[in-house]
């Protein structure tokens, strides 16, 4: 098969193990975000990849060929770095040529696809400067210039929009999604944030610890996450998490109350304590339903973030109607029909 | 209190401050300049006390040392100084490459080797030198100062050429790498030409250290090889006192060191600390 | 090509790749780097390495170089580590040597100190003249004490004009006795008070703002300042650039050669000093190497003792 095949990788470092047995399939023209928090590994996977770090176990399959033992410049691969990486005493064009040049093409060739790749990437105009004459939005052009010019059978890219600024990345982002729509390579995309991983993906691998903790479509994600970790992590507010017994068709909270569940905690068995999930933006204000009090008004313009207080518990909520509540203000919450999530509380993992 | 009384004060301070640094400075740079202003001096005017502090300022003493064996001995210090920077950075600079890249369990005890390569008094290297020079021929020959110099010139650019490549970024080998280059080109292509100011600054504190040796051109040299530093002291001992050739001649050994130490001041004290901090 | 052929070969055994076998990149680097080394290495044997066992392989012989027999001599290995125990010459260099390390040392640090704490004021004008303080430091060591042997010589020193002028009667320290070591412990605290400065005004640039301005605005004076928040802060600092001095020290030779020759007597000479005169005056080589061998070891001690100092500072900071 073409594509990605990750088998059983596992990363140690002596004893210290920091990949536990990740198995991902990528398929061809796939573009596939790993997603996590800091020291999750996702780099470390992507290096491995590219063949800058061992392999410990397992087998990273691409294209259909074992690259374990492969050296990076034959693995037909090609990266961009979180910092670029560009040669700073070579011309932007010479940065893009440059693995051309190594693979022995002839001048002219190298002049045309150089010429094409900036054309793409807008960066026609800036060819003969040099790195340190280019702003960080031009850079992170001309890194992926490089790799668009060597046409390889995957991008990977090592968290490549972290230095710019917030409007920049997010035009950025929108500029990668573009170009991989028109070129259909498979791509590899570390990113701790989970924004960029939504936006762009194909196919979402959220990883924590070493390990993947779920894959999906970033929608499925979103919808189903199989585990508290994945339903706290994907989703801005973060989804709230409310701790309840579910007992009997009914799932209430410590201090008694109701939340509803629908046919959910239908199963009869015996009590069981539960995390009740739900996010922001399926809670709504409403003449009648869950008591609580507002703690904090958060007007963002487009919408709002409130902030309740339920019992003990803290809950956060977006509506885009501008309510006139205040701090302290006492009002009823109706949950969106069916967007609940429950899971195990001993576990984290999804029930149903 | 008023603001105004606080920056009549802070303005006192200062003043004072400035004063007493000015004082400093000038007690710091008057033997320094008394040394220069003498290699000036008509012979007469040197020995006339008080009487001499006014004169006209002369090139005798320079030309005088023209015709002495003088330029031989700077030829002789340029060579040495320059022959052995340019190998220590050619042997050096790939070997601290790898061992800033490379994973190895000796680090600690080479990094005492140098530091103690830097803190060995030069006697240690002079004696068994002496003897194997002797036996060898090689005393009051270039080469045989040339090898000696290696001893402290390979130990500092291994270590300053090391802290360099410890700061500069790996991505860019990993992406040459990635690119398809060889371990070697990726040295030479993209490490290299990265390296060149510190190369630059790295030879030219080892062309410093070199160029100041007394002690190895003391012991190791008698006529053939003399570099300037010993030819100067030896205006001391026979012909008399020469003081004007002895000023200029000394000021004509200070004035590359002067130029080239300031220029790059920021990075003296990383030389010579070298082998236990990091630059 | 001859490379891709390979990687197919290699890919086949490649999937039973287990843990703790290194792959063929990765053995590709390890041998590139000491490819690479290995050339320093060699080199750095044969010049430092090679020489030091020489040297102490001498140390056991009583070779003296008027009468060539004795350099393969081991027939009384220990003689020169015997003598070395009842040499009086040698003792009192050890015992200058002292008084002019510690006696120095504490001076460039005091000076170097006081100078840093200003400059460190940073006004324009001091800004100009930072680098006029760096000017001893930076000269060849040669020149340094001819600059000092002419600022001693009466005949031609600036200081003796000004004392025939107020009819002072001033003998010029470097042939006397009781002075000779003071002037040499001068014109080496002006060679080397520079290091110790730029060394802790360095340290200063990099001092947080916040911990001088927290004080501030505590009230501190400029003096309760440097005595409580600037000295603790220093004090990795100087305990650093202090051994420096002192390894350092312990090689200075242009000073006393040029200025004393060790004299008067023996009231300036230092065991470099010493050795020197043992080995290149009186040719006596393997004594001399066994001296060494000894302040080598102090040295290596002393080596030691700062890269602790070095890593026990920078933890500190952190």
């Amino acid at each position: 098969m073409n594509g990605v095949r990750i088998e059983g990788v596992r990363k140690a470092y002596g004893a210290l193990d920091v990949l536990h047995g990740i198995d991902i399939d990528i398929e061809d023209g796939e573009f596939v975000t790993l997603v996590g928090p800091s020291g999750c590994g996702k780099s470390t996977l992507l290096r491995m990849i590219a063949g800058l770090e061992t392999i410990s176990d397992g087998t990273i399959n691409i294209a259909g060929r074992v690259v374990n033992e492969v050296a990076p410049k034959d693995r037909d691969i090609a990266m961009v770095f979180q910092n670029y990486a560009l040669y700073p005493h070579m011309t932007v064009a010479q940065n893009m040529g440059f693995s051309l040049k190594l693979r022995g093409v002839d001048a002219l060739k190298i002049k045309s696809a150089v010429e094409a790749a900036a054309e793409i990437l807008d960066l026609s105009k800036l060819l003969e400067r040099y790195p340190k004459q280019l702003s960080g939005g031009q850079r992170q052009r001309v890194a992926m210039g490089r790799a668009i010019v060597r046409d390889p059978e995957v991008f990977l890219f090592d968290e490549p929009l972290s230095n710019l600024d917030a409007k920049l990345r997010v035009q950025m982002r929108s500029e990668i999604k573009g170009l991989h729509q028109r070129l259909k390579t498979t791509t590899i995309y570390v990113t701790h944030d989970q924004i960029e991983a939504m936006t762009m993906a194909d196919k979402i691998v959220v990883m924590r610890d070493g390990r993947v903790e779920q894959v999906g479509k970033p929608l499925d994600l979103y919808d189903r996450p199989a585990n508290l970790f994945v339903a706290g992590f994907i989703g801005s507010p973060s989804m709230n998490f409310l701790p309840a017994t579910m007992s009997a068709g009914s799932v209430r909270m410590a201090d008694g109350i109701a939340l509803p569940a629908g046919a959910r905690a239908d199963a009869g068995n015996a009590p069981q304590q539960v995390m009740y999930g739900i996010r922001p933006e399926h809670i709504a204000v409403a003449a009648e339903g869950i008591p609580a009090t507002v703690s904090l008004v958060e007007p963002t313009g487009a919408e709002t973030v409130l902030s309740f207080a339920i019992g003990k518990e803290t809950l956060t909520a977006v509506v885009r109607d501008r309510l006139s509540v205040q701090p302290g203000d006492q009002v009823f919450l109706q949950f969106q029909q069916g967007a609940e999530h429950l899971f195990d509380a001993a576990s984290g993992a999804r029930l149903a | 209190m008023p603001r105004s009384k606080l920056d009549a004060a802070a303005r006192r301070n200062r003043i004072l401050a400035n004063t007493i640094v000015i004082a400093l400075a000038i007690i710091t740079l008057l033997p320094f300049l008394w040394f220069v202003v003498m290699s000036f001096k008509p012979a007469d005017d040197i020995f006339a006390g008080i009487d001499g502090f006014f004169f006209t300022p002369t090139l005798e003493n320079y030309t005088s040392l023209w015709n002495d064996r003088f330029a031989g001995s700077m030829l002789n210090s340029f060579i040495t100084s320059s022959v052995s920077t340019i190998l220590a950075l050619v042997i050096g600079t790939p070997g601290a490459y790898a061992l800033s890249r490379a994973t190895m369990k000796q680090e600690r005890t080479f990094s005492l080797l140098i530091l103690a390569s830097r803190m060995a008094p030069p006697v240690a290297f002079a004696i068994p030198y002496f003897l194997v020079y002797r036996y060898m021929g090689l005393l009051d020959t270039r080469t045989g100062l040339i090898l000696v110099y290696l001893t402290f010139n390979l130990a500092l650019v291994v270590w300053l050429m090391r802290n360099f490549f410890d700061a500069t970024p790996r991505a860019l080998e990993e992406a040459a790498w990635i690119d398809g280059a060889s371990l070697w080109k990726t040295f030479m292509v993209i490490v290299l030409p990265m390296s060149g100011p510190a190369l630059v600054t790295t030879a030219i504190l080892c062309f410093l250290y070199s160029w100041n040796d007394f002690f190895f051109a003391l012991t190791l040299t008698r006529n053939n090889a003399m570099t300037a530093p010993v030819e100067v002291v030896n205006f001391m001992n026979y012909e008399g006192w020469e003081w004007g050739k002895i000023a200029a001649g000394g000021t004509l050994i200070m004035v590359p060191v002067l130029a080239f130490s300031l220029l790059m001041r920021k990075y003296l004290v990383a030389g010579m600390t070298a082998g236990a901090v990091k630059g | 090509m001859e490379n891709r052929r390979r990687d197919v070969a290699v890919n086949a055994v490649g999937h039973a790749a287990k843990a703790g076998k290194t792959p063929a990149f990765e053995r590709q680097r390890q041998r590139f780097f000491w490819l690479l080394l290995a050339p320093v290495l060699a080199i750095l044997a044969v010049v430092t390495l090679l020489p030091t066992l020489y040297l102490l392989v001498t140390s056991f012989t009583p070779l003296n170089l008027a009468n060539p027999a004795t350099a393969w001599d081991f027939s009384d290995p220990l003689v020169n580590y015997r003598t070395l125990l009842t040499d009086d010459r040698l003792h009192n260099s050890f015992w200058v040597q002292a008084k002019l390390s510690v006696v120095t040392v504490v001076l460039q640090l005091l000076f170097g100190l006081v100078v840093a704490l200003l400059l460190n004021m940073r006004t324009p004008l001091m800004n100009a003249l930072r680098t006029s303080f760096l000017v001893p430091m930076v000269l060849p060591p040669i020149v340094v004490a001819i600059i000092w042997k002419v600022l001693y010589s009466p005949d031609i020193s600036p200081a003796w004009w000004l004392f025939q002028l107020l009819g002072w009667n001033v003998q010029t320290p470097i042939t006397d006795a009781s002075w000779a070591l003071t002037a040499i412990i001068v014109a080496d605290t002006w060679e080397w008070f520079p290091f110790t400065m730029i060394i802790i005004l360095a340290a200063l640039a990099m001092m947080p703002e916040e911990q001088r301005e927290a004080a501030e605005v505590d009230g501190a004076s400029i003096w309760q300042l440097t005595w409580y928040i600037t000295l603790p802060y220093l004090k990795g600092t100087l305990l650093v650039a202090g051994l420096f001095r002192l390894i350092d020290s312990i090689k200075t030779f242009p000073l006393i050669y040029i200025l004393t020759d060790g004299g008067p007597g023996s009231v300036t000479e230092v065991s470099n000093y010493y050795i020197f005169v043992q080995s290149f005056s009186f040719s006596y080589i393997g004594y001399s190497a066994a001296v060494t061998m000894v302040l080598l070891a102090m040295i290596v001690v002393l080596s030691w003792v700062i890269i602790r100092a070095v890593s026990g500072g920078s933890n500190a900071q952190e």
